[in-house]
């Protein structure tokens, strides 16, 4: 049986994805009968989740500014038109 | 949010540097990596310089590229040295970074010998049933450490693959992995903290 310190550093590391078949259904288990685990587990999915959103929230229009960086960069590109640049 | 590969076409487009074809990848690319250079702990400006900075590297290199990655990431790996680089500006928090990654900070202890919680985690509807989960996880987040921050973002929000964000940030699955725990363990108790604070005020 799993220790609730090694679920959570499975799950909170990532190394899950690299576990053996045996050590991700030793996991499954331990999250089935585990409340704590389990409520852990759901915070790091709801807290990724919440971070998208966030990033989203804000994002995505191109503002005046980003819009000259965009200009520069193509004055740059048609400039160079194919030949090394600098 | 996806990064799909580059068709073989693309690959000689970027190489030759088609002009349609570069401003494209520019355009398509310049949120993702806005948002990384300000996950990277630079303001606004400085943002917005590393990104210009990154394209006219990739600009630069664009005859180098092999197709091997999708062109979004190798500009991440650009954008990454860029952001260094205006952050060396400010280096004063390098160093205290360094130790604490290092493990030379104490990390809170949360399991007691046998290995289990010492404080049961909260459900995540604890902070965000009250519906300022965005507001305080944004607070959350300024206060983590920049490369912490990094790493949470290349892997949660952007939703890279770890062995992605090793090569753009060059360092190793251990490094990352220790990384992404303790950043996610802060942000949860962070946010926990919060909530609490919350639900005392609301009982007085």
């Amino acid at each position: 049986m799993l220790r609730c310190e090694e679920v959570a550093h499975l799950i909170g590391s990532d190394e899950l994805e690299q576990a053996p078949l045996a050590r991700r259904v030793a996991l499954r288990m331990h999250l089935a009968m585990c409340k704590q685990c389990q409520a852990y587990a759901d915070s790091l999915k709801e807290i990724a989740r919440t971070a998208r959103r966030l990033a989203q929230r804000d994002d995505d229009t191109l503002s005046a500014q980003d819009e000259a960086v965009l200009d520069a960069f193509a004055q740059r590109v048609r400039s160079g038109d194919g030949k090394p640049v600098e | 949010m996806p990064h799909g590969s580059p068709s073989p076409d693309n690959v000689d487009a970027i190489r030759r540097r088609d002009p349609e074809t570069l401003e494209h990848i520019a355009r398509e690319h310049f949120p993702l990596l806005l948002r990384s250079a300000r996950a990277s702990g630079l303001g606004d400006a400085d943002a917005r310089d590393a990104v210009q900075d990154a394209l006219l590297t990739f600009l630069d290199r664009a005859p180098d590229f092999d197709g091997r990655a999708p062109v979004g990431k190798w500009l991440l790996g650009i954008l990454y040295k860029k952001c260094q680089e205006r952050r060396r500006a400010v280096a004063r928090d390098r160093q205290a970074t360094d130790l604490e990654e290092s493990g030379g900070s104490a990390e809170p202890r949360r399991f007691d010998a046998d290995g289990r919680w010492l404080r049961a985690p909260l459900s995540p509807e604890a902070y965000t049933a009250t519906g300022q989960a965005m507001d305080w996880l944004q607070q959350c987040l300024d206060a983590l450490p920049e490369r912490r921050r990094l790493v949470f973002h290349l892997r949660d929000v952007e939703q890279l693959e770890t062995d992605e964000i090793c090569k753009i940030m060059e360092m190793s699955p251990n490094t990352l992995g220790v990384l992404l725990f303790r950043t996610r363990n802060a942000l949860r108790e962070c946010l926990e903290a919060k909530g609490l604070r919350r639900a005392n005020d609301a009982t007085l």
